[in-house]
């Protein structure tokens, strides 16, 4: 069956009309949630530091290993790693603690974490500490700042690769 | 209620392009279509792409390239136009129940091709690098986070704190050429199964597609988002809802049920024919009479599915040859039952003449009158007109499919006293089985094997093209019918039908004796 003329205009009027529902849809503007909001991330990547502690065996450890296993030093290893706390105007929005990866835990730590801020001013507090376990300082430092959120924008809090201290950076007109 | 509204929207698309260029009807071939440019034009875009530079060399397509603003335009019309007439093509299948037994192989490779686009166009985007790419790769690799393959966190590489690496735009462009090879290679195990596949749509319809998605090329070229910066959240993005429809959705919701969904989704889809409710077994497959088979080849040559093959005859007989049907490719179509002169050949109960023994059963119950017409029907078109065994005073003979009508069928009807026979076939690009409507008209009127013979008035005999929901085409062309066959002579019935002039004596008289 052929169409006739009337109903051929038709149809290239209505696949017009397809198409362009399709061109539209292809590109239909979306607004993120989170744009409404600003956003303050947290991502720094950097070496788990360890303590190593060693000593001499006595002459009485060492008759006692098997004589390929018999070392005349053995040394401890602990990897360290720190915790931190992360406040907005003085509330607690989120702590942990971050340990080194991989199976010994010696592997670089990886760290990241976004919090939502309400456009306006306010006191940003990332405070890194020793573990409860105590041991060698963390490599980070804490970062005190205040922040004027401005709404669809990241405000990144990261570990300088030079000083290894905590610093805040952001897009263009940022904090 | 689904085969309803699907007969009507092909009925309506029919009345607007006629049935060769019915966009429904070619949805496959269309995509085809649509992935020859994405061929053609990805080439061309991929000369001027920079892994250093993405956003840069796109900005520079846009504004320096020649015609590289409407090219890549056209790649992403066509990347959409794929998925879409994808789901036109999947649905189509899924409604007409085109999915089961030896079809299941054409419907999971068609899912796999369809993730396989949405994986490509998700490449396709991020190679951008503006708002919507970012956006894009960090639901991408949040995803990716929680799988337990990767040593480091992924998300991570987009969190600013760092120059986002080369080896992930490297392996991203990787990517996007990789897949469509992919695609390449699912879309042969998706057409393999079949004979003769059509590839592409009828050429008015291939140059048509081609000219509409280069005036909208034109008229509305892409608008280059800003150039993806981690310190910035995007508002609003582009966002393309045919491959990125799940993007609102992937970013707020846990990763892990992100994950759960989309595999329960895509498993779903690739597992459909195997599900509760669907048919547990089909007809059973064609066979062939190998005693009787005269080794003519014509049932191989007829198949749709490439499910019989010629093989050397076992002990004496006709021929050297006979046909073998395989049936894990056979669908029951009954095709061959049609081509078979014989008529030794189809699924069990429909060879040619288990058709002929029916049709005398009918004509005990229906006598033949000059007056009356009979409907030899397809059930799966027709106008629906099979749901009834009389309909605008016309006798309805359904048939399984119009492409396995034996035409000795229609003979007997014209001789035994019907006024006349109308039959009435799906169109062309809408059969279930693929070639019937074809085969059909050129057994009727072109000789093709197993041929309506020559004695048999063609004054008498009519061939209608009417989909499901096009039963108006039926009472019209019925109507033309009734007149033509009025000003013609009138017809005489014979009192007994003859077919052994022309037809195996072995195979008529089992014919008579029915079966």
């Amino acid at each position: 069956m052929s169409a006739s003329w009337p109903a051929r205009i038709a149809g290239i009027v209505l696949m017009t009309a397809l198409v362009w529902g399709m061109v539209v849809l292809s590109a239909l503007p979306y607004r993120l949630p989170a744009a409404d909001a600003g956003l303050l991330r947290l991502s720094w990547r950097a070496p788990a530091r360890g303590e190593e502690s060693c000593r001499t065996r006595t002459q009485e450890e060492l008759d006692a290993l098997q004589p390929h296993m018999q070392t005349p030093e053995v040394c401890e290893r602990a990897v360290l790693g720190y915790d931190v706390s992360v406040e907005i105007d003085g509330t607690v929005e989120w702590s942990g603690r971050l340990e080194g990866r991989g199976a010994r835990g010696d592997r670089p730590i990886a760290f990241l974490h976004e919090v939502a801020l309400s456009p306006g001013r306010h006191e940003v507090t990332v405070s890194v500490t020793a573990t409860a376990e105590g041991g060698t300082p963390p490599p980070p430092t804490s970062l005190e700042v205040p922040l004027t959120v401005e709404p669809a924008r990241v405000y990144l809090v990261t570990v300088d690769p030079d000083s290894g201290r905590l610093r805040l950076a952001a897009s263009e007109n940022g904090a | 209620m689904l085969k309803r509204l699907i007969g009507r929207l092909d009925a309506f698309f029919n009345r607007l392009y006629g049935s060769k260029y019915n966009p429904l009807y070619q949805s496959g071939t269309l995509i085809v279509v649509a992935l020859a440019l994405l061929l053609l034009t990805g080439i061309y875009l991929l000369i001027f792409y920079r892994i250093g530079r993405p956003y840069e060399s796109v900005l520079g397509m846009n504004e320096q390239v020649w015609a590289g603003r409407w090219i890549r335009a056209m790649h992403r019309y066509a990347s959409d136009a794929a998925i879409v007439l994808a789901i036109v093509h999947a649905l189509r299948m899924f409604i007409q129940s085109r999915l089961d037994g030896p079809r299941a192989k054409a419907w999971w490779s068609g899912v796999l091709l369809f993730f396989t686009f949405l994986v490509c166009g998700w490449t396709g985007y991020v190679m951008v690098w503006d708002a919507q790419a970012h956006a894009l790769a960090v639901a991408g690799a949040r995803l990716l986070d929680v799988l337990p393959v990767f040593s480091q966190s992924i998300i991570r590489t987009f969190a600013g704190d760092r120059p986002i690496p080369g080896a992930f735009f490297f392996l991203n462009y990787f990517a996007h050429i990789a897949l469509p090879i992919g695609v390449g290679l699912v879309l042969w195990i998706h057409l393999a199964r079949i004979a003769r596949p059509v590839v592409f749509p009828p050429r008015g319809l291939l140059w048509g597609t081609v000219a509409a998605l280069t005036v909208f090329s034109v008229v509305t070229p892409i608008a280059m988002g800003v150039e993806a910066d981690p310190l910035r959240i995007p508002d609003p993005i582009a966002l393309d809802v045919f491959y990125n429809f799940w993007l609102p959705w992937a970013m707020d919701a846990p990763p892990l049920v992100v994950w759960a969904v989309g595999i329960a989704v895509g498993g779903a889809f690739l597992l459909l024919p195997w599900l509760p409710g669907r048919p547990k077994t089909l007809p059973g497959p064609s066979y062939v009479k190998q005693r009787h088979c005269t080794g003519c080849e014509q049932c191989s040559v007829d198949c749709p599915y490439d499910a019989i093959r010629m093989v050397p005859r076992v002990g004496d007989g006709k021929s050297a040859l006979v046909g073998l049907v395989d049936p894990a490719l056979c669908v029951s179509c009954g095709i061959c039952a049609g081509s078979c002169a014989p008529m030794l050949v189809g699924p069990p109960g429909r060879t040619g003449r288990d058709q002929l023994a029916a049709v005398k059963r009918f004509i005990q119950e229906q006598p033949p009158d000059p007056a009356t017409v009979v409907l030899l029907a397809c059930s799966h078109g027709s106008g629906g007109v099979t749901e009834f065994e009389r309909w605008s005073d016309a006798v309805v003979y359904a048939a399984d499919c119009a492409g396995s009508i034996h035409t000795s069928l229609i003979e007997y009807l014209v001789r035994s006293g019907f006024g006349g026979v109308m039959v009435v076939s799906c169109p062309p690009r809408d059969c279930w089985n693929r070639e019937g409507p074809i085969w059909l008209e050129q057994r009727m009127f072109h000789d093709r094997e197993a041929e309506l013979q020559a004695r048999v008035d063609r004054d008498r005999v009519r061939l209608v093209f009417a989909g499901p929901g096009e039963r108006a085409i039926v009472a019209r062309a019925l109507e033309e019918f009734r007149h033509d066959i009025e000003a013609g002579r009138s017809a005489e019935g014979e009192s007994s039908i003859d077919l052994k002039e022309h037809c195996d004596t072995t195979v008529v008289s089992a014919a008579e004796g029915g079966s």
